[in-house]
């Protein structure tokens, strides 16, 4: 599976002279378009979302207005005028957006709806201001969101989700600051999951909702330790956010693998980012700090939580296996080098220098990975993030030394080993294959 | 049932005409159940006046306020007769004092008299609570001359009170009128 699928639509466009000077036929540029699940009406030139987009903009930006002309509070005028104004302008709104859906103008009503779920929130903030209510500010942003949910199922419209999903992660963090739990939340990012998975392709959805289900995940944990009524954040959840991004990772692969071409750009997004994700963790892991923080803590899961990193290394292992040894493998060594931490921190076997010193290693060999996988397949982006991560692991190594300089020095010594070994390796393989690198 | 849920949407116009008239009338009611909870108080309450200090910040959706720090927003954690948790519902009873109503104690149930429900949070030896009449809303320029024109008087609040406790303020008033 290669990242070139996340720019298909530059494919498309590319494709289009490729059949203008004569070097293609368009029956072959069909052929090599469906194969990415697009086709050469898809790219954009010509058609009316330019249009759409800078219309819902304007519809946005006419909100934005409407929102400060709320908060001018216009105190001059009765407040039971105001009150009926505004909710009378949300009616109209509405009923014309909703004109237009049953006379099957989908793109003109989901801007009308998209304006008339922006005044229906301006409402409650309205009545909120004119009647001072002063408590539990969230509750106000809570009914927003669930005033506009029931549209996403009606319009099936990115734009709606994209409002309902971040008026929602509003409420979640604004109802967590107020050390309130957002029980709800689930309710609004699978609707939002359900649009992009069944019916509309849209990363920026898809990706926010699993990003807001694991915040959520996160929280809920933290609400179980604080006994239901406070928050009380513990150690433990480092290791179970690994352990979800490990079945995530399997679950990526999963999805690379089916015949739906939305469900493998997502994969393949979902793949990207958890890399990202790993990469940035392996990197804040490589100071000593944290490791030391970690051990010092109490554990409440103890065993458990090392048991759930192994049972979702197996799962996602399981899930990935299927898609061969570059999927698989690294997902397993990630797997193995954060269970075996955190059984060692648990059980405090090692101290947190030596933690930090593996971390470093795992990852050095992080770095040897993608710059592998980067040439062999032929994907620039894996090597330069390669690179990167080895370029980044021996910065942060120089100025931040772990225990004196000649531990530093030693360390450096063994990744140079380690790259010096590999390059060997790679070299005997290559001679042995005849190919040339 | 997997093909039900994924099939749910506008395949047919009667489902977006019926969808769509359920959400208005959504929309509808949660409007108007929070104007009736707003004025409920007001119409049938009973009216208090309780010491205030105000300060001025802005609202993300709902601009300028001033911010009402009641006498009875931090209390003796001596009036509460047992221990209570961060965000539990609480009762405070009230006792007319000279021209204003203040704090005779803190319970877990309804006392009978004069009483105001809000949520509680232990602050140190004493209790923080929050009533729901914190916020008072007013143009950007009335509220900063509101703000300094109660560092030299006096400022009370006009708060209406339901049997159950809930609260709602009607009006902010200063001694000689809240312009410096």
């Amino acid at each position: 599976m290669r990242i070139f699928r996340l720019f298909k639509r530059d494919l498309a466009r590319e494709i289009e002279d490729w059949v203008d000077e004569g070097l293609i036929d368009t029956a072959q540029a069909d052929s090599i378009l469906a194969r990415y699940g697009i086709s050469r009406t898809d790219t954009g030139a010509g058609s009316s979302f330019g249009y759409y987009v800078l219309t819902s903009l304007a519809a946005l930006f006419v909100g934005l207005a409407l929102i400060l002309i709320v908060s001018h509070n216009w105190d001059d005028i009765p407040r039971m005028t105001r009150m009926l104004g505004l909710i009378g302008l949300t009616l109209v709104v509405n009923l014309i957006g909703f004109r237009l859906l049953l006379m099957s103008r989908r793109s003109a009503a989901v801007i009308w709806l998209f304006f008339g779920s922006i005044s229906y929130g301006m409402s409650i903030m309205l009545i909120a201001q004119i009647y001072h209510l002063g408590a539990h500010y969230p509750d106000g942003i809570y009914w927003w969101a669930l005033g506009v949910l029931p549209l996403i199922p009606i319009t099936r419209s990115r734009l709606i989700a994209l409002l309902v999903l971040v008026l929602s992660t509003l409420w979640m963090f604004t109802e967590a600051k107020e050390q309130f739990f957002p029980t709800s939340y689930p309710l609004f990012a699978l609707v939002s999951l359900w649009l992009v998975w069944f019916h509309k392709r849209s990363a920026l959805l898809f990706l926010g909702a699993l990003a807001g289900i694991a915040t959520w995940l996160n929280l809920l944990l933290a609400w179980a330790a604080g006994n239901w009524w406070d928050y009380d954040p513990f150690t433990d959840q480092v290791m179970i956010t690994l352990a979800l991004g490990l079945l995530l990772a399997g679950f990526a692969w999963w999805m690379m693998r089916q015949d739906n071409h939305d469900q493998r750009d997502y994969g393949q997004l979902l793949h990207l980012y958890l890399l990202r994700g790993a990469i940035i963790s392996l990197l804040l892991l490589s100071y000593d700090d944290p490791w030391r923080g970690m051990i010092r803590e109490e554990y409440l899961l103890g065993v458990f939580t090392p048991l759930m990193m192994a049972v979702a290394t197996l799962v996602g292992f399981a899930l990935a296996r299927p898609s061969g040894i570059n999927s698989g493998g690294p997902l397993l060594a990630n797997g193995v080098f954060f269970t075996l931490a955190a059984l060692c921190v648990q059980q405090g076997w090692l101290n947190d220098d030596l933690l930090a010193i593996a971390t470093n290693l795992m990852l050095v060999v992080t770095g040897i990975w993608l710059i592998r996988r980067g040439i062999d397949d032929a994907v620039t982006h894996f090597f330069y993030t390669g690179v990167g991560v080895l370029l980044v692991t021996a910065l942060f190594r120089y100025f931040d030394l772990i225990g004196d300089y000649i531990g530093g020095a030693i360390m450096f010594m063994i990744a140079a080993a380690i790259l010096y070994g590999s390059a060997r390796y790679w070299r005997s393989r290559v001679q042995k294959g005849g190919r040339h690198v | 049932m997997f093909d039900a849920i994924k099939a749910w949407g506008p395949g047919h116009k009667r489902f977006v005409a019926v969808g769509l008239a359920l959400t208005i009338l959504l929309q509808l009611s949660v409007l108007a159940l929070e104007y009736l909870s707003s004025v409920w108080p007001l119409w049938y309450g009973q009216p208090v006046l309780l010491r205030t200090e105000p300060v001025d910040p802005r609202s993300l959706f709902r601009g300028n306020y001033v911010r009402l720090n009641y006498r009875i927003s931090r209390l003796d954690g001596a009036l509460a007769g047992e221990p209570f948790k961060r965000n539990e519902v609480a009762y405070v009873s009230l006792e007319q004092q000279g021209k204003y109503h203040v704090a005779t104690g803190i319970y877990r149930e309804p006392p009978g008299g004069t009483f105001i429900r809000g949520r509680i949070s232990p602050f140190g030896a004493d209790y923080r609570f929050q009533y729901g009449i914190e916020a008072y809303f007013m143009p950007r320029e009335k509220a900063l001359q509101a703000q300094s024109a109660v560092r030299q008087k006096e400022a009370w609040a006009e708060v209406y009170l339901l049997d159950n406790g809930r609260a709602a303020i009607n009006r902010l008033i200063c001694e000689g009128g809240c312009e410096p």
